[in-house]
């Protein structure tokens, strides 16, 4: 009873750090994001609330939660706010399956980083992942408006295609594994001494190309292009109900995304990785706090690359976009296939 | 204990939604109730320890399969999506036998597959190797024929969606011409 | 003679290695450690060029008139010229010549002596579209358009010009920008003769 009573308590605790970081620095995220575009078209960006504008989200969050709440005339008010939950709920949930760092021990507790090491975590998270195209096309489906519905129907088209690009694509480092849990993908980088990354250019590509598709960022953000859609699905939404759908798809699905990626092809939490000579730790002087700063480093780093595709590329036409994915992509993924079949037995000796 | 009362959570989530899947009149809301009945019967594949087969429950019916309807669904009208009326009585009423007997089949094949399963043969494989790789153990050497066979039916339903798609575009550009 | 350009085609090279993006984002990259080039409005304020088009004034007589314009329209219409008020002459040139004429509400009076005198001159801001056909129409140079830019104001009376205002403004202009030479663009150290920072105040801001 007594390990039972310390699993919950443990597992309550995760919970609660995990949704605290999680939808705080996506909050902050924001901030990040509008520093970074303002310094790539030479502005300063927020500068008034706080020192450099630091306190400036909480001052929108602040604005959006005091707005008046709209609602479309003759729209579904039950499917119009349960396309927020759905929304919010299975962007979190793909956290349950991230690995934050390798296991440690508190109180004489062994504690493992992540919330569940279930042996199929990589499923659950497209699974989860692609579970947004609902919230999207209810959106649409539920605002009454022209511009909503075509731009969830155009989002949905993205996801559909993008999902079995993705799915295929992390085929590779899952092969070379042996294994679809999150955690053990990064333990066995770790004992291979080698980065999936060095193995995989090809996968890694496509897979953030899908990243891209999947969080709507540029160059495949058709779903809102403000100069045609205003924002797309979103526009019917007021208040703090339209802030919660950015703050989902551009960040805390950003986020997982990017750990994802981490995970799979930048080794998760292990220090730097020449191939032939093994692992190379600058911030050895961190001691145990070490791999976890590496994971935080790699996330953020891979991130804020995602903003620097984003505001410097230019718009993809929607069958574009659809064709890169059936007639490039999905090929690309499979001739990667077939080359990590042929190098995998050299990798699991 | 715990187990148990997740049990019945989830099999009471399914049974209403699959409920209201027969009975709500909007084809949206019907939707979302087969969406809900596929996402509680994964979350009892994960009580019950089939992790692979939960999650893939989710990512092939609750998402990808789902999806496309949601995707048709969203393209109709309001206006028409919430008519009360049932569609096609006639022929549902001419196929109510033909479905009884699905149905009937369908407990059968349970019952019968409940008293010749291998009793929990599989639960030291699994704690040993793990979810998956039992799973594609199995199924690449006892049932890989009925494997192969599933996969030529796909390959058949593929090929013939493409003939289906090639057609009518071809009738679209005669009737262009 | 039509000169046909054609895209060039990406080498394969290119579209291998991603080099369009990556010129791209090197673009990006350099600029965004750039020194940033904005100016923050509402603390750092730029002065507009001469011919800016912004609020409306009167110009007052200060000696600078066009001549010999100006004596020949005080001599038909008999107008008294007072130093430092306004140059107006109740043509109603500006009136005419504006696209919404009803914006404009101008009034003249007789003084004792037998001269004339502008008594009202109402500008509605909230119909007005700057155009600048008045300023052109106004055969003194009385009528001219400021550089003052910050328009916005709490009530609708605020948007309506009067003849005092006008004349303050002009009197404001004058003195900082009259003898300035007619430029497109002006140097930086001219930014600072804000008018911000002159005593004259609109109505709202004075609040």
């Amino acid at each position: 009873m007594d390990s039972v009573l310390a699993w919950l308590i443990i597992t309550v605790i995760k919970i609660l750090v995990i949704l605290g970081i999680v939808l705080g620095i996506g909050a902050y995220l924001t901030l990040v994001e509008r520093k970074v575009a303002a310094h790539i078209q030479r502005r300063p960006g927020p500068m008034v609330v706080g020192w450099h504008g630091l306190l400036q989200p909480l001052a929108d969050g602040l604005k959006l939660l005091t707005k008046e709440d709209l609602f479309p005339r003759y729209g579904n008010r039950f499917l119009y706010n349960l396309a927020l939950v759905l929304a919010l709920v299975p962007a979190t949930l793909v956290f349950a399956v991230v690995p934050f760092g390798p296991e440690f021990e508190t109180f004489g507790i062994k504690v493992k980083p992540i919330l569940t090491d279930v042996n199929v975590g990589l499923l659950l998270v497209f699974a989860f992942g692609s579970m947004a195209v609902f919230a999207i096309a209810l959106a649409g489906w539920a605002s009454n408006s022209k511009y909503a519905l075509i731009g969830s129907m155009r989002k949905a088209g993205i996801v559909v295609s993008y999902e079995v690009v993705i799915t295929f694509a992390v085929m590779g480092p899952i092969i070379l594994a042996g294994t679809l849990s999150t955690y053990e993908i990064v333990q066995k980088q770790i004992e291979q001494k080698l980065w999936y990354i060095w193995l995989q250019p090809i996968a890694f590509v496509v897979y953030m190309f899908a990243v891209l598709a999947e969080m709507g960022r540029v160059p495949f953000d058709i779903q809102e292009a403000e100069a045609e859609l205003v924002t797309g699905f979103t526009v019917e939404y007021g208040g703090m109900k339209f802030g919660l759908f950015p703050l989902v798809e551009w960040y805390v699905e950003g986020l997982s995304l990017s750990a994802i990626a981490v995970v799979l092809f930048l080794g998760g939490w292990s220090p730097i990785n020449i191939p032939f000579l093994g692992f190379i730790d600058p911030l050895f002087f961190l001691g145990p706090l070490s791999p976890f700063v590496w994971f935080a480093l790699k996330v953020t780093l891979l991130f804020l690359f995602i903003l620097w595709l984003h505001w410097t590329l230019p718009r993809y036409r929607i069958d574009q976009i659809t064709s890169t994915a059936w007639k490039v992509m999905l090929p690309l993924t499979f001739v990667n296939l077939v080359l990590t079949a042929v190098i995998a037995p050299l990798i699991w000796r | 204990m715990i187990q148990w009362l997740v049990f019945f959570l989830f099999s009471g989530i399914a049974v209403l939604s699959a409920l209201g899947v027969v009975f709500l009149p909007n084809p949206i809301y019907v939707i979302l109730a087969l969406l809900s009945v596929l996402v509680s019967v994964a979350g009892l594949f994960f009580i019950a320890g089939a992790e692979l087969v939960g999650a893939i429950q989710l990512l092939i019916y609750a998402v990808a399969v789902t999806v496309f309807y949601v995707f048709v669904l969203t393209a109709v009208p309001w206006e028409k999506a919430i008519k009360k009326d049932p569609f096609y009585r006639v022929e549902g009423l001419i196929s109510f036998p033909l479905v009884l007997a699905l149905y009937v089949e369908m407990v059968l094949v349970f019952l019968i597959g409940v008293s010749v399963s291998p009793k929990g043969q599989f639960r030291e494989l699994i704690t040993k190797f793990g979810n998956t790789e039992v799973v594609g153990a199995i199924l690449f050497s006892k049932y890989f024929l009925a494997f192969e066979l599933v996969s030529l039916v796909l390959l058949i339903g593929m090929i013939g969606a493409v003939i289906i798609g090639r057609k009518e575009a071809q009738t679209y550009e005669d009737h262009s011409s | 003679m039509v000169k046909k350009v054609f895209e060039k085609p990406l080498s394969w090279l290119e579209r291998i290695l991603f080099l369009d993006f990556i010129r791209g984002l090197s673009i990006t990259i350099r600029h965004a450690f750039r020194r940033t080039i904005t100016t923050h409005y509402p603390y750092e304020k730029l002065t507009p060029p001469k011919r800016f088009r912004g609020f409306f004034g009167h110009k007052v007589v200060n000696g600078k008139e066009p001549q010999p314009a100006f004596d020949e329209w005080v001599e038909r219409f008999k107008i008294k010229v007072e130093p430092g008020r306004s140059r107006c002459v109740v043509c109603m040139l500006c009136k005419r010549a504006c696209p919404v004429p009803q914006l404009f509400e101008i009034e003249g009076e007789k003084l004792p002596d037998g001269r004339r005198r502008v008594s009202v001159f109402n500008m509605n801001m909230m119909l007005c579209t700057f155009c600048g056909f008045c300023v052109d129409a106004c055969p003194v140079d009385c009528l001219f358009q400021s550089d003052i830019h910050e328009t916005a104001s709490y009530t609708r009376k605020d948007a309506v010009l009067n003849l005092e205002l006008l004349e303050r403004i002009g009197r404001d202009w004058q003195a900082r920008r009259e003898d300035e030479p007619d430029r497109i663009w002006i140097d930086d150290a001219q930014r600072q003769k804000l008018w911000y920072e002159n005593d004259l105040k609109l109505p709202e801001v004075r609040r």
